[in-house]
């Protein structure tokens, strides 16, 4: 099986292991949203009740190869909004519980903002990946006799 | 594929997500509104509005805090509320399992905003802040007292 494969299922799994607990408790994810202190007010809710359902549709599109390109580039935007966020409040020297797989508030079950921000680099460095095998295959796609 | 068609799919994938998210968050019964109202009577978040917080007050389910400094709790604040103010926060223990609403002035205030934060930090999540505090209270002629 191709590491490009791999890397997709693997992603796919996390954006909907992700997902789950977020649609689960749409309140509970607004007060994490709120937490961050970065997102104006009105476009709080929007965002609790919206963004879960786009990382479930993200992960299914990985999985199934639906819609592929443009579950890999939303990877890759939400990701690198994820990271930025994490950074600026580890910047600002606000420790939150990030949301990102559970949605647990006991202090006792967070882990360190570092940690955050290495898992998500991780994860980014996966979705880079696709997306460059992404355009790797486009061109290869061009430059092919038959598309000529 | 064309990089038309993959903003198409980008924009498709993202339309699937709202319209996901708030059908659901409309048909569950603890969804969340999907626009802030000002004379909402649901919690928002960690803002609760006065008609909850005189259920929960007449009810003795919650714990009021006033957010604002000793001078100021100790001239008028709503009755049985203790003070503690979001530097103090680090001393304090109170009960996790009780609501907790916060609250200062008026919705100018942001020290309640704060300390509900700082709680919610804490590991405190049924958290909350009165909007519009205590002159909200006072207006709708709920008992207050004055510390002798």
């Amino acid at each position: 099986m191709k590491l490009s494969y791999i890397l997709r299922y693997f992603l796919g799994i996390v954006f909907i292991y992700a997902s789950i607990d977020k649609i689960h408790y749409p309140d509970k994810f607004l007060k994490i949203l709120v937490n961050y202190r970065l997102v104006p007010d009105i476009f709080l809710n929007p965002i609790a009740i919206i963004l879960p359902w786009l990382e479930l549709l993200i992960g299914i599109s990985l999985i199934t190869g639906i819609f592929l390109e443009a579950g890999i580039l939303w990877a890759n935007i939400l990701l690198i909004i994820f990271f930025t966020a994490l950074f600026i409040d580890f910047l600002r020297g606000i420790n939150i519980n990030c949301g990102c797989f559970n949605l647990d508030t006991n202090p006792t079950a967070r882990y360190s903002m570092l940690w955050y921000l290495i898992r998500d680099l991780f994860l980014i460095l996966i979705s880079i990946y696709l997306l460059y095998d992404m355009f790797k295959k486009w061109r290869e796609k061009d430059e092919s006799p038959y598309h000529r | 594929m064309s990089y038309g068609k993959l903003l198409l799919q980008v924009f498709f994938i993202l339309v699937i997500a709202c319209s996901m998210g708030i059908g659901v968050n409309a048909l569950r019964k603890d969804g969340l509104p999907l626009l802030v109202k000002a004379n909402s009577s649901k919690k928002l978040g960690f803002s609760v509005d006065i008609s909850f917080a005189k259920k929960m007050f007449y009810e003795n389910k919650a714990i009021f805090i006033d957010a604002r400094p000793k001078e100021f709790y100790n001239k008028l604040h709503i009755k049985g509320a203790i003070n503690i103010t979001p530097e103090q926060i680090e001393k304090v223990t109170l009960p996790k399992d009780k609501i907790i609403i916060t609250y200062c002035d008026n919705q100018m205030c942001e020290l309640s905003k704060e300390l509900a934060l700082e709680l919610y930090s804490l590991g405190f999540d049924k958290v909350y802040y009165l909007k519009d505090g205590l002159d909200s209270w006072v207006s709708h002629n709920l008992p207050t007292e004055k510390e002798k």
